[in-house]
């Protein structure tokens, strides 16, 4: 029997993958790859008929060659991976090997003759459709198009060994994310239009009074350096989907935007009429910040 | 130390526009330039080689319409250059150009480092880095913001998700990089005028030995649309206590205050 397989070293984005394996199966046997026992019990639990869970304490990188040789002799019909950096890598080093295309940030997946997928090009400007006719069929898939499948019948867990490490791994020096803006309801964002660092602490009392996180745009991360660049909401950055975003003095740069456009509302504040930013809007108000915002703030009693 | 850096020639992103009723992409006042995160890479191969001796050589794959992109590659540090010029590069995905530039690479022969961008700012797939290095059958070391090469060892920061990561690998190997790695020069005029007199090679795909079927694309897009953002547009007018209102208004509505 042909099978799809999904890799990922995150639980969450594995469930996505196996849903989005799902929606794509012609009667394949959906297979996930896991790199944790958590991640491996998840995917059992939650939709994968099996579950190779990789043994030992290696980086993800280190079982591309293991997964290229399973995949010279099992010949899946697709291998879906998420977003993550690790996941890139590996999907583009499988892809090579395999001769196969790899279509790379995939917001939305069709399945016909060939698999017809859609990603973002131009940095947001434009939506491009592909066709792949390749076999196996893979792509990395943007997070949250789809839920996770409903809980069921455990499947078999098996463990894998053979990673073959080729760099010497140093140290990783994790971050201590404080930012919680890819799950956030209402988001706040300060663009170039915040005259000084100071005056976050406006975007603050609005986000905390609102239930909601703070982001900024990335020159205010890359270049000012006021946030840290976990926070920087953009193409290449963060993808937000609050309830409400809130732009302060964010004039609205496409790389920017693309970040924002799942937002249910989206209201832009900035004092350029002309800003690219409310054509992006729901609510466009063309004004002075340092005026409105106050008054928000007091109306709202924050 | 022979580093090749590989770039890509694209339309200039700000000078696209989108027709508001066909959604087609207006490329016609576009210009082209050297990607963005390839100008890190240039920039990075040449600090390198500045550092611990050597040479850059610039590579790019692309139709007879970026031999103009030569001259701003090699204004930037590299000695020389390689243009492998062919109109297929027209409808070359990820998969075609990876395979271009790692026969490309061998061709060059004895070479120590290839650094990439981490991806193109028109496609971004960010894969032909990775594959090329998977098709040279040598290690690669992804998203990288910083770098260092010591007695044929190079040590890399990968910038993750989750942080970052410290790698060693001996080399030769493939680097993808990040634009946060450097700042990339702005070439003096006497390095604009030195460019015209690098050599440059210029050949086609058929001179690397490469067979049709690895020129075909294995992705093909059908379609290139402007993105649609359906979104209401209203303005608030008024007073700051009118446009207060209004937006409490909103707010209300979904619950939030």
């Amino acid at each position: 029997m042909s099978e799809i397989w999904v890799v990922s070293e995150q639980t969450g984005t594995g469930l996505e993958l196996i849903a989005h394996a799902k929606g794509i199966s012609k009667g394949e046997k959906i297979v996930a790859f896991s790199f944790t026992l958590e991640g491996a019990q998840a995917a059992s639990n939650h939709g994968a008929e099996l579950v190779y869970q990789m043994s030992e304490a290696s980086r993800p990188e280190a079982w591309v060659n293991k997964i290229i040789e399973m995949a010279k002799a099992t010949k899946p019909a697709a291998i879906l991976f998420g977003n993550s950096r690790r996941a890139k890598e590996m999907a583009a080093r499988i892809a090579a090997t395999l001769d196969t295309g790899l279509v790379t940030e995939c917001i939305k997946m069709v399945r016909d003759d060939a698999f017809v997928t859609e990603r973002y090009s131009y940095g947001g400007l434009c939506v491009s459709t592909e066709e792949t006719k390749s076999v196996p069929f893979m792509a990395t898939m943007s997070a949250k198009l789809v839920e996770a499948l409903p809980e069921g019948a455990a499947a078999p867990i098996e463990t894998i060994t053979g990673a073959e490490e080729v760099c010497k791994v140093i140290e990783l020096r994790s971050h201590k994310t404080t930012s919680n803006l890819s799950a956030a309801n209402v988001v706040v964002c300060v663009g170039r239009g915040l005259a000084q660092e100071k005056d976050l602490e406006l975007a603050h009392r609005l986000a905390k009074k609102l239930g909601g996180e703070v982001g900024c745009t990335r020159p205010v991360a890359e270049d000012l350096n006021w946030m840290l660049e976990e926070n920087y909401i953009g193409i290449s950055g963060k993808m937000v989907k609050p309830t409400v975003y809130i732009g302060i003095g964010v004039s609205g740069q496409i790389q920017h935007v693309s970040g924002i456009r799942d937002a249910k509302i989206i209201i832009a504040l900035d004092k350029n009429e002309n800003a690219p930013i409310f054509e992006a809007a729901d609510y466009g108000l063309v004004g002075d910040l340092y005026e409105i915002l106050p008054a928000l703030l007091t109306a709202l009693g924050a | 130390m022979k580093v090749v850096a590989c770039y890509k020639w694209v339309l200039d992103e700000a000078d696209l526009t989108i027709d508001s009723k066909s959604r087609a992409l207006l490329t016609d006042r576009a210009k082209n330039k050297i990607s963005e995160y390839d100008r890190n890479a240039i920039e990075c191969g040449v600090n390198l080689v500045e550092e611990a001796g050597g040479e850059v050589i610039a590579l790019t794959a692309g139709t007879a319409d970026a031999k103009k992109s030569l001259k701003d590659a090699l204004s930037r540090g590299p000695v020389q250059g390689v243009f492998v010029k062919d109109e297929l590069m027209a409808q070359a995905d990820a998969s075609v150009t990876a395979k271009v530039l790692a026969a490309a690479v061998r061709q060059i022969e004895a070479v120590d480092l290839v650094i990439c961008g981490e991806g193109s700012s028109d496609g971004y797939s960010q894969q032909v880095g990775i594959r090329l290095a998977q098709h040279l059958g040598i290690p690669v070391i992804t998203f990288v913001n910083k770098v260092s090469v010591e007695n044929g060892i190079l040590r890399a920061e990968r910038k993750l998700e989750e942080g970052i990561e410290v790698v060693e690998v001996a080399l030769p190997a493939v680097l993808t990089v990040l634009p946060d790695i450097n700042k990339p020069r702005i070439p003096s005029l006497k390095q604009i005028l030195g460019a015209s007199k690098k050599p440059v090679k210029e050949i086609s795909v058929a001179d690397l030995g490469l067979e049709p079927a690895a020129a075909e694309p294995r992705v093909q897009r059908t379609e290139l649309l402007g993105t649609v953002m359906n979104r209401k547009h209203i303005r608030f007018e008024g007073e700051t206590a009118d446009l207060v209102a209004q937006v409490l208004e909103v707010l209300n509505k979904e619950g939030l205050c």
